[in-house]
């Protein structure tokens, strides 16, 4: 390992040595006037050259040229253009304020342009959306989502009805990588799905990466889901929130230092009474969470950010079973630039994911959780306007505690015990350049290198000729084997290390001003695995390390698209296909036992997964009325063969369809600005139903009639499909008035579609008779959001 | 501890009753009819009891899963055995096949089940296992979700040093399983609540004794059975192998098992 570091450091000695003296730089950053807040993906364009640049996460920009002079014109959409005259001779630091045009300009524009795609950047399968179009998307009970309306994109589906979880590209949950504000978030959704764990008003800018993934970014295969969060409004004070249905929300930001230091403190609450007309009992379910964040500008050259999140669930059912689950996460972020081409960011970031029960009448209290160090170092180098690298640093330092259990009361007959916990280490440096070869090809080539050791630990399991997992040759089937012996490792040695180099390449070719192709390929390597025993996220699911039994998951990805802006851009068209390929793919046994499961290595198997797709997003950009059209075609599916040639695998170890697999995803999402006062947005989904299994036959045991399964996911639920609408009504009498606020009336599911969340099949209780039961969570549901700001 | 899953399917039925549910027509593949074997066979222990106890097991067929009945096998020719004898089970002509078998051999000794139907063998093997008595059974008054769940708490005492299975019949076609990882050695109690049960109503609880292979048989069996099955807390359903092997032909496998379990019993009417 140290001699890859060293010739990272090569590589990096090399580059600056190759930067030409006759240059000078232009750089800075760029703000929303009103604010401070800085603006992510500002455009500065040199139009008599056809240069330009884009600010990074942190509002950071940096153009280097030849001595002379220059027209600047700084871009944004929904803010006014700035065009300014420079003259060239020296290095120059220019910040820029941005002052939003909603008064001077028609209204109707309130989408960023990051949302449109950049033909000439090489990312692709890239989707970005802001908060303002999410907060556009209707969504169930009135509440904007940041989940949901990613599932409107092209690629994406639903991991079930009500799940907060998304599938991209045929991958599992598990293999989205969530940041929030850097910081990797292990389970997305309040409430079991029914919102996600992001405040609409604290976020600032998200990307979804499904394909062609920068090299600064690992450590999950599928896609990356990066979210920003505001700073907080350092010139003046403001409120915002919302009343709603379900919950309500309220966010206050401003300056504690004018123009140098700010905060911002947010927090979401639903009524604790949510589900209680159904049960006339004490029974209670609600989440709350809080996000508040301070940033100091220390001085030109360094900013401090000290964010935090605070999340939890609860579910109380007559004191006798409680539940609490949720994220909390602080991170301490220090932008620095070290000069004018060269950016840096540390973080330091602290998470936990805490999932806790009590059992009353079992006497029984369980807590688990996983825990999180995480130290990165990423530097933006601006060696030339042809010429950028990115590279960096991160280790993640992780304890899994897959349940601590005690008694919740005296006479309970429960002892005390701790599961074995685990620990892990996950280092990664990342050198990648984005290199504009000829003007119209530009690429972007990187190398991952992530290193992954499994940690001493108190108990390992100890299997005979190390095979926890047997195969009865008799009635073909899996057996858990008997451990023979525990083994202890002491915290500092490593039980197992993992080194995997990830190469990551992306390409685009301009075809004209208007059209380009693109190609690309990434390698990734997914150290975590969530054994989940369905296809949607429970809080309970099981984190499992790699290690000793446990391989890591590796992915391959291609990618092919083609892009063109139709008519200056007020139309785009995206068009892509992909094939994946995911090594060390895990899926359980027949009959697994998943949960407070010590020895989760003698459940599973371990195979390959595959998906390969055509993606196509055609997106009216401007205009009153704007949208998009997306439609995927696609398949998913795995294979667990027999590891001998006597074993059968699952499924005789053929290909079957993953839970993912849909085959047809359609989505339109429309928006039409009728005046000042009202907007209106519809969507709709349709997605071929979830592979699932069906009884072949019954038969009966101890009088109870036991439906029969044959292979895995060979039959589908029904068809999944809706329609929701809304329309936001903001009243004239906003205009030159402090308090600002507007109304959203929202149904969702409009023609109430019982669209089927799982099939059960049973035996009536009272008739005896076998029937299949239909489960649907969300029917025809109108609701009001009242929001506010001053 | 009562494995996990089948506690929180409290949680299960809070989130489909916050939806809703209803029953529906769907197409199901079918498959040929296979042999089931329901040979759990039960050694109650009470007072006065015999020195022999009447041994029996069912044999049947799958079925269509709509089918409101599955076809009972007769003529088939069923025998237990020993190193040392051989029991010939008496065709009841209804399905049951009977034997009297002495206590002191069933708690002793290794037993092979032999069942030749349609011209091929079916065996398993087995060794009876013992429990523990329920010590006290009684009604409690807390509910659990709907509010109207009768409470009835059940204790007993778990040995020290063995690891332990439990299958709890409770009546009503409602069974439970449980292990000592949690509770080893203590006296462990746990509270069950019945749903539309009304007063005046006789329950009757079982303990039995199981070992750890029939024991995850009849988790995954009650989980696919019941009320909370294909859940977010269940592994998906899948074809269910138990302990018995057609030795003939091994692809047209029996469904069902063999065990022997000491079984104690205890009764309470509803208040």
């Amino acid at each position: 390992m140290p001699k890859i570091i060293f010739s990272f450091a090569l590589i990096i000695c090399c580059c600056f040595a190759s930067i030409a003296q006759n240059n000078h730089t232009v750089s800075g950053i760029i703000t929303d006037s009103s604010s401070n807040e800085s603006l992510i993906g500002v455009n500065v364009l040199i139009p008599e050259i056809g240069k330009g640049a884009v600010t990074n996460e942190y509002g950071f920009y940096s153009i280097t040229l030849p001595k002379g002079e220059y027209d600047l014109i700084i871009t944004f959409l929904g803010f006014e253009s700035i065009q300014k005259h420079i003259n060239l001779d020296q290095n120059q630091k220019l910040n820029f304020e941005l002052t939003e045009a909603t008064e001077t300009l028609d209204e109707v524009i309130i989408e960023n342009n990051i949302e449109k795609l950049s033909i000439r950047k090489p990312q692709m399968s890239i989707n970005a959306l802001n908060s303002s179009t999410i907060k556009q998307i209707p969504v169930v009970l009135g509440e904007a989502d940041v989940i949901k309306s990613i599932l409107l994109l092209p690629g994406v589906t639903s991991g079930g009805e009500g799940a907060s979880g998304f599938n991209v590209r045929g991958g599992s949950v598990d293999q989205n990588l969530i940041l929030l504000d850097e910081a990797i978030i292990f389970n997305s959704s309040h409430l079991f799905g029914f919102f996600s764990v992001f405040n609409p008003d604290a976020i600032k800018d998200l990307k979804l990466y499904k394909g062609g993934i920068p090299a600064s970014y690992g450590g999950r295969v599928s896609s990356v889901l990066d979210i920003y969060q505001k700073e907080g409004n350092s010139k003046e004070f403001h409120v915002n929130g919302g009343i709603g249905a379900v919950a309500s929300r309220i966010l206050a930001e401003g300056p504690i230092v004018k123009n140098k230091s700010s905060f911002l403190v947010g927090g979401r609450a639903s009524y604790a009474h949510l589900f209680l007309p159904l049960f006339d009992n004490e029974n209670k379910a609600y989440f709350y969470d809080l996000n508040t964040k301070v940033s100091y500008k220390v001085n030109d050259n360094n900013n401090l950010y000290l964010s935090g999140y605070f999340g939890r669930d609860v579910f109380n059912i007559e004191n006798s079973f409680i539940n609490t689950y949720g994220n909390s996460v602080v991170n301490l972020r220090w932008n620095h630039l070290f000069n004018d081409k060269l950016f840096s960011n540390l973080s330091l970031i602290y998470s936990d994911y805490y999932y806790g029960l009590v059992l009353d009448f079992v006497g029984f209290e369980y807590d688990s959780g996983i825990r999180n160090f995480n130290l990165k170092y990423d530097f933006q180098h601006y060696l030339s306007n042809n010429f950028q690298l990115n590279y960096g640093l991160n280790n993640i330092y992780y304890r899994f505690n897959p349940g601590y259990i005690e008694p919740n009361r005296e006479d309970s007959g429960i002892i005390a015990e701790q599961l074995t916990q685990k620990y892990a280490n996950e280092f990664a440096a990342y050198i990648e350049a984005e290199h504009e070869v000829i003007p119209d090809l530009t690429l972007r080539y990187g190398l991952r290198f992530s290193y992954f050791t499994r940690l001493g630990q108190d108990e390992l399991n100890l299997y005979e000729n190390d095979n926890p997992l047997l195969f009865n040759e008799d009635l073909k089937i899996y057996e858990p084997a008997d451990r023979i012996a525990t083994i202890q490792y002491s915290k500092s040695s490593v039980i197992k290390g993992f080194a995997n180099l990830e190469p990551r390449f992306s390409l685009s070719y301009a075809l004209n001003d208007a059209s380009s192709f693109k190609a690309s390929y990434n390698r990734m390597a997914q150290y975590l695995h969530l054994i989940s025993n369905t296809s949607t996220p429970t809080p309970l699911d099981v984190y499992a390390p790699s290690g000793k039994y446990i391989e890591p998951q590796l992915l391959d990805q291609y990618a092919l698209g083609y892009f063109k802006e139709i008519a200056d851009n007020s139309y785009s068209l995206e068009t892509e296909v992909f094939y994946k390929e995911v090594k060390n793919r895990l899926d359980y046994r027949d009959g697994a036992q998943l949960i407070a499961n010590d020895a989760i290595e003698r459940e599973i198997l371990s195979g390959e997964a595959r998906s390969y797709g055509l993606e196509f997003l055609l997106k009216k950009n401007e205009g009153a009325f704007t949208g998009w059209l997306a439609y995927t075609l696609s398949k998913s599916e795995q294979r667990i063969p027999g590891r001998t040639f006597i074993e059968t695998g699952i499924n005789n170890g053929d290909w079957y369809n993953t839970p993912y697999d849909k085959t047809h995803d359609i989505s339109v999402y429309a928006n039409y600005e009728l005046n000042e006062k009202w907007n209106f947005n519809a969507n709709f989904l349709f997605q071929t139903g979830q592979p699932t299994n069906y009884p072949t036959s019954q038969f009966q045991f101890q009088g109870l009639a036991v439906p029969n399964y044959g292979p895995r996911n060979q039959e589908r639920l029904p068809a999944y499909h809706r329609v929701d609408l809304s329309a936001t009504l903001t009243p004239r009498k906003n205009k030159n008035r402090d308090w600002q606020a507007e109304w959203v009336f929202s149904i969702y599911n409009v023609y109430n579609r019982r669209n089927a969340a799982s099939i059960n099949f049973r035996e009536d209780q009272s008739t005896g008779v076998n029937q299949a039961i239909r489960t649907s969570i969300f029917g025809i549901i109108p609701s009001v959001t009242y929001n506010f700001k001053f | 501890m009562f494995r996990l899953k089948n506690i929180l399917f409290v949680l299960l039925i809070f989130l489909t009753t916050s939806g809703c549910e209803d029953v529906i027509d769907v197409d199901l593949p079918n498959e040929e009819p296979r042999l089931v074997i329901d040979a759990l066979i039960r050694i109650p222990e009470q007072e006065g009891q015999e020195e022999t106890v009447l041994t029996y097991i069912k044999l049947t067929t799958t079925a269509p899963f709509y089918d409101e009945q599955v076809p009972v096998v007769t003529g088939a020719k069923a025998t237990l055995k020993t190193p040392s004898r051989s029991y010939t089970l008496t065709d009841q002509s209804n399905g049951f096949y009977t034997a009297d078998i002495s206590r002191e051999e069933i708690e002793n000794e290794v037993f092979t089940l032999e069942v030749e139907y349609n011209n091929e063998i079916y065996t398993a093997t087995t060794q009876y296992v013992p429990t523990v008595p329920i010590e006290y059974i009684g009604q409690g008054d807390s509910t659990l979700f709907s509010g109207d769940e009768r409470e009835v708490i059940v204790i007993y005492t778990d040995p020290r040093e063995t690891d332990d299975y439990y299958l709890f019949d409770l009546d009503y076609k409602l069974f439970l399983v449980s292990e000592d990882e949690f509770y080893q050695g203590q006296t462990f109690g746990f509270s069950y609540f019945y749903e539309d049960l009304s007063i005046g109503t006789s329950i009757t609880i079982d303990i039995l004794g199981v070992d750890k292979n029939f024991y995850d048989y009849m988790n995954i069996v009650i989980n696919q059975a019941g009320r909370d099955s294909g859940g977010p807390f269940e592994s998906p359903p899948a074809t269910l192998r138990g302990n018995i092997i057609n030795t003939t032909n091994p692809d047209n496998f029996a469904l069902g098992y063999f065990a022997i379990a000491q079984e104690y019993s205890a009764n309470i009417v509803l208040e």
